[in-house]
């Protein structure tokens, strides 16, 4: 690193790292693999495959291969879901959506840390506009939600796609 | 001279000085159809502080550096030479010996200028005697402005005639007010013209300007008018310097340099509070005008009590602990 008086002739920025820490500690935890989340809790890994970040080539977790059976379950529990979530009125739902965006804003940085890592994509990028504009959307559906029934009267739940 | 150019790295900082703008005849089309873009500046401003992140030994370097653009300033109603004599000694040496050789300096750095009404130029200049520090004083009808122009040229006159090297003038905000452009460029050259051989520094008093448009237009002006340094304000309005003002004022200034060639200086002031502050004000002047403007004689900060705290970051920086403020006193 220069010294002070190397750095008041160039006025360089230098450079300053994101610091990824926290990140590496979770998914130092996690190092077994991931599986799918499916009906409310995790599968246990397997057909693992490396994840790497583009930006260094270096492996940071492991991912489960889809199964069909993953698929089949994943789409029978959103079945099972239709039923009630249809039931719910807009304000129930909009909570649960506001509740998204707030938890995707409470952890907004570990969550642009882990994007950047997992995608390549400079920090800023995540940081500053992706993950900000991901709490965004569920704040506004929230507010959609919230005025269903004066917005789109009439309109009936569909069903589960995919 | 070329604008927006970056000194080559390992370069000196002995930068060639900055000629003297000479002014230019009041000319309209410079700047009367101009059109600023509120929310692009605000946005612009907003996002200046949050891209750059200056850490460790460069942001101690960038807090040195700041320290060298100080106007440390004393404008109260209640200053006495006493009080005054007790700046220009802080001026003189505003870091303890220990926080200088632990930062690896030869030198201790000292202020860009000191900053004082006119009455207590003398004291000032007394109290700094053989340090190489300037003194600047405020003049005509400083913070208002609205005593008679013969008046206002006198009190130039005699700051100059007491030892000041820079005349931080004020404008007459009705001129920008009722865009009375000849009337305010008239005004500005005759103080340019008292001042002789000091510096000129125009506070435009942008809080009182209102919008950003007259904010541009008032410092094309007064730049024509002669002026050295275009400053905010003069830390009594409501809202002093603020980053989107500072952006509309260092856009008029770059366009400046590329119509005359001449470099004019900025200078914000009141409201600047924190090393934080400092700092993003440099990534201003880096990004918007380049590596020359993070230089005392093309940048100065009006400040008083920004020196503590950026005292206080430097110490952090060499022990890693943060001190009470009673170890930073001014002065």
């Amino acid at each position: 690193m220069p010294s002070v008086t190397e750095i008041l002739d160039t006025m360089d920025y230098g450079p300053a790292p994101e610091g990824n820490a926290h990140v590496l500690d979770w998914l130092k935890a996690h190092e077994q693999g991931f599986g799918h989340f499916i009906n409310g809790s995790f599968t246990r890994p397997s057909k693992l495959f490396d994840v790497a970040n583009p930006a260094t080539g270096q492996t940071i977790a492991r991912a489960s291969v889809g199964s069909t059976a993953d698929v089949d379950a994943a789409v029978k529990a959103a079945r099972t879901a239709f039923g009630p979530w249809s039931k719910l009125s807009g304000h129930e739902r909009a909570k649960h959506l506001y509740a998204i965006a707030r938890t995707i804003q409470k952890r907004e940085r570990f969550l642009s840390v882990l994007e950047t890592m997992d995608n390549g994509k400079p920090i800023r990028e995540s940081r500053d506009i992706d993950i900000p504009l991901v709490a965004r959307h569920f704040y506004h559906h929230a507010g959609w939600a919230e005025l269903i029934g004066d917005e789109f009267p009439g309109y009936q739940p569909v069903g589960v796609c995919g | 001279m070329k604008m927006n150019e970056s000194a080559p790295v390992g370069a000196s900082y002995g930068f060639a000085s900055v000629a003297r703008n000479p002014g230019a005849p009041l000319t309209l089309d410079w700047f009367e159809d101009v059109q600023v873009n509120l929310s692009a500046a605000e946005r612009r401003a907003a996002s200046l502080p949050a891209r750059r992140s200056v850490k460790k030994n460069y942001q101690a370097a960038w807090l040195v550096k700041a320290l060298q653009c100080i106007d440390l300033t004393t404008l109260a109603g209640d200053d006495t030479p006493g009080r005054v004599h007790r700046l220009c000694a802080k001026a003189r040496r505003p870091l303890r010996d220990d926080i200088v050789a632990a930062l690896g300096l030869n030198d201790i750095p000292t202020v860009g200028a000191v900053c004082v009404y006119p009455a207590m130029v003398a004291p000032a200049v007394k109290a700094l005697e053989g340090s190489g520090i300037p003194v600047a004083s405020v003049a005509t009808g400083f913070p208002a402005g609205l005593t008679p122009l013969p008046q206002r040229l006198a009190e130039i006159r005699y700051a100059v005639d007491q030892g000041a090297k820079e005349i931080d003038i004020v404008i007459h905000r009705a001129q920008v007010l009722l865009q009375d452009w000849a009337a305010l460029y008239d005004e500005v050259a005759a103080m340019r013209e008292a001042c002789g051989g000091a510096h000129m520094k125009a506070i435009l008093a942008t809080g009182d300007l209102k919008t950003l448009r007259n904010v541009y237009k008032a410092s094309m002006v007064a730049m024509q008018a002669g002026a050295d340094f275009i400053k905010t304000s003069t830390g009594k309005e409501d809202v002093n310097a603020t980053l989107p003002v500072s952006l509309t004022m260092v856009r008029a200034l770059r366009d400046y340099g590329e119509l005359t060639g001449f470099q004019i200086g900025f200078k914000p002031a009141g409201g600047l509070k924190t090393a934080k502050d400092a700092m993003n004000w440099m990534i201003l002047m880096k990004e918007e005008l380049g590596r020359r403007w993070l230089e005392p004689d093309l940048f100065r900060i009006g400040a008083s009590s920004m020196l503590a705290d950026i005292e206080r970051q430097l110490e952090h920086h060499v022990t890693g602990r943060y001190a009470s403020t009673t170890n930073q006193p001014l002065a």
